[in-house]
C-alpha cells in the first residue's frame, strides 16, 4: 500500500522568551502512513501533536527533516490540495453562515462555483448540519462548530483528512457522532489522521497508532501490534520505551 | 475535483469575507459619523462667510473625505492581519492550496472595497451639502473637484497598504502609530524640504533625506486648493501622482508579501 504521509527525521524548534532561547518541540520524528487507514496520534497535552500537524498541513516548515504528503513537499500547494484539515479549536469568521463559510473555503480550495454549490448540501447533511446552513456561526454550539469544521475539510473531497483533537469539548453524544462520521469517511476510502489525548477515542476507531511524548515518537504501528494496554503505554514512559520498537 | 485557485479567485473570496466582516465593525461607523459631522461643520462654517461659501464647503469637504478614508485605511488595515492570526482564522485558510501573498492581497482588496464604499457615501453626502450651500449643481462642471477626490482615494489606498505592511511585523497598536506617523510625515514633505534648506548639520541633512526617501510624499494627492478655486491641474502632475501612488502601493505590498512569508501561523 502506498504511503500517503512520509515524515523523515523531522525536528522542530522555536525561539522563545526575551533571550530567544531555543526550545525543541519535536525530536527526530519518522513516521509513514499508508493509504486508507485511520491513524491515531496519541499523546498528552503539550507533547507536540499540534506542532507536527502544522508541519503536515504546511502551516510551518520543519527545522530539520522532510514531510511529504502524497509524494509532494507538505508546504507545497500540490500537497495542500490533497488534504482536509480540522484545527484543534475551529475558529471561523463568526459573521458567516455555514453555507457562506463553505463557499469561502471551497473557493480557496480551487473549486468552481457550480462544484461548490453542488457539494454544500451533501456535505452539510453528512455532518448533520443541513438545517443550520443559513445560521450565523456565532450562534453555533461547540459541537456544531466542530462539525462545520469537518464539513469544510470534506468539501473539496480530499484524499487525506487531518483532524486535530476532533473530539475535544464534545459531549458523549457528540463524541459518538464524531466517531461514526470518521468511520463513515474511512469507508468512503479516505485516510484519516487524528490526534487525541483520550485513549478510548483512539481505541474506538483506529487501526493504526503513533504515540508521542515530549516531542519524541515512542511507538507506532498497527493497534494489534501494541503488546501492553494503551493506558500503560500512555501513562508511563518506561513501559512506553519498551514498546518503542513496535 | 479541484486545482490550485488563481490569484483572482483568492483575492475575491478573501476580499468578500473581509469586506462583510469590516462593514460590521463599529469603528467604521464611528469614523463615518465623524466625517459626516465634519461635512456638516463645513456647511456651518460656510454660512459664516459672505464671500464664496462654496469654496469653504469644497475645501473643508475634500479634506474631511481624505481624513476619513485615510483613518479607515489605518484603523482597518492595522488590525486586519493581526486579527486573522490571533484568532487563528488564518490557519484554516492557509491550510488550503493558496499562498500567504494571495491571502494578503485578498485582505487588501477587502479593505480597499470598504474604503471605496466609504468614499462613495461621503462623496454623495458632500454633493448634497454643496447643493444646500450653493443651491446649484455647478460643482459638477468643476473637473478638478472630481480629480481631487480620486487622488484622495489613491492616497487612502497607499495608506492602507502601509498599514497592512506594518501589521505584518508589529502589533495592531504599533501599526496604527506607524501608519499615522507616515500619514503626518507624508503630508508635510514640503516642510521637511524647507527644513533641509535651513539645517546646518550634515547628519541632520542625511536624516531628513532618509525620511523623504522612506516615507510617501502624500502632497502628490492634495489638490484641494485648486479644486476649491476650480483651477485646472496639469496632465503631467496627474500622471506623476497616479504613477507614484500605484508604484509606491505595489512596492509596499511586495514588502508586505515578503514579511508575511516569514510570519508564523
Amino acid at each position: 500500500m502506498a504511503n500517503i504521509l512520509d515524515i523523515q527525521k523531522v525536528s522542530q524548534s522555536f525561539r522563545s522568551g526575551f533571550w530567544m532561547r531555543k526550545v525543541e518541540i519535536l525530536h527526530n520524528i519518522t513516521l509513514k502512513i499508508s493509504s486508507r487507514s485511520i491513524y491515531g496520534f496519541l499523546g498528552p497535552n503539550g507533547a507536540g501533536k499540534t506542532t507536527l500537524i502544522h508541519l503536515i498541513v504546511g502551516l510551518r516548515k520543519p527545522t530539520l527533516g522532510s514531510v511529504k504528503v502524497c509524494g509532494f513537499d507538505a508546504h507545497s500547494q500540490e500537497a495542500r490540495a490533497q488534504i482536509g484539515y480540522l484545527p484543534e479549536r475551529p475558529y471561523f469568521h463568526e459573521h458567516l453562515t455555514g453555507e457562506t463559510l463553505l463557499q469561502y473555503f471551497g473557493a480557496l480550495s480551487g473549486m468552481k462555483k457550480n462544484q461548490i454549490l453542488s457539494r454544500i448540501a451533501p456535505v452539510l447533511s453528512a455532518v448533520g448540519l443541513g438545517a443550520a446552513r443559513k445560521l450565523e456561526l456565532r450562534k453555533y454550539s461547540k459541537g456544531m462548530l466542530q462539525r462545520i469544521g469537518i464539513a469544510q475539510a470534506l468539501l473539496h473531497n480530499p484524499e487525506f483528512l487531518i483532524l486535530d483533537e476532533p473530539m475535544s469539548g464534545l459531549d458523549p453524544l457528540g463524541r459518538k457522532e464524531m466517531r461514526e462520521l470518521m468511520l463513515s469517511q474511512s469507508k468512503e476510502g479516505r485516510t484519516l489522521f487524528f490526534s487525541s489525548h483520550i485513549i478510548s477515542d483512539v481505541e474506538a476507531v483506529c487501526d493504526q497508532l503513533a504515540v508521542i511524548r515530549e516531542g519524541k515518537l515512542l511507538g507506532c504501528g498497527k493497534m494489534s501490534e501494541f503488546p501492553s494496554s494503551l493506558e500503560d503505554l500512555f501513562m508511563t514512559s518506561e513501559s512506553v520505551e519498551k514498546n518503542s520498537h513496535v | 475535483m479541484s486545482k490550485n485557485p488563481s490569484l483572482k479567485t483568492v483575492a475575491f473570496a478573501v476580499g468578500k469575507v473581509t469586506f462583510t466582516e469590516m462593514i460590521r465593525d463599529k469603528i467604521l461607523y464611528n469614523l463615518f459619523l465623524f466625517s459626516i459631522l465634519l461635512l456638516g461643520l463645513a456647511f456651518l462654517v460656510s454660512q459664516l462667510s459672505f464671500i464664496r461659501p462654496e469654496r469653504i464647503v469644497l475645501d473643508f469637504g475634500i479634506s474631511a473625505i481624505g481624513l476619513a478614508c485615510s483613518m479607515i485605511a489605518v484603523f482597518g488595515g492595522a488590525g486586519l492581519l493581526t486579527k486573522e492570526f490571533e484568532r487563528r482564522t488564518a490557519s484554516v485558510a492557509l491550510s488550503h492550496p493558496i499562498t500567504k501573498s494571495q491571502f494578503l492581497l485578498g485582505k487588501f482588496s477587502g479593505l480597499v472595497s470598504v474604503i471605496g464604499l466609504n468614499w462613495l457615501l461621503l462623496f454623495l453626502a458632500h454633493t448634497v451639502i454643496i447643493y444646500l450651500t450653493t443651491q446649484s449643481m455647478s460643482v459638477f462642471s468643476n473637473s478638478t473637484y472630481f480629480l481631487s477626490l480620486i487622488l484622495v482615494f489613491v492616497q487612502s489606498i497607499l495608506i492602507a497598504s502601509l498599514a497592512l505592511f506594518f501589521s505584518t511585523f508589529s502589533t495592531t497598536s504599533l501599526a496604527i502609530i506607524f501608519s499615522i506617523g507616515s500619514y503626518l510625515i507624508g503630508n508635510n514633505i514640503s516642510q521637511i524640504q524647507f527644513l533641509m534648506t535651513k539645517i546646518q548639520s550634515q547628519f541632520g541633512l542625511y536624516f531628513l533625506r532618509g525620511v523623504m526617501i522612506l516615507f510617501p510624499n502624500l502632497e502628490y494627492f492634495n489638490i484641494s486648493q485648486q479644486a476649491s478655486y476650480a483651477l485646472p491641474v496639469s496632465g503631467s502632475f496627474l500622471a506623476v501622482s497616479f504613477t507614484y501612488g500605484l508604484f509606491y502601493t505595489l512596492l509596499v505590498l511586495v514588502f508586505a508579501g515578503m514579511m508575511i512569508k516569514i510570519k508564523e501561523v
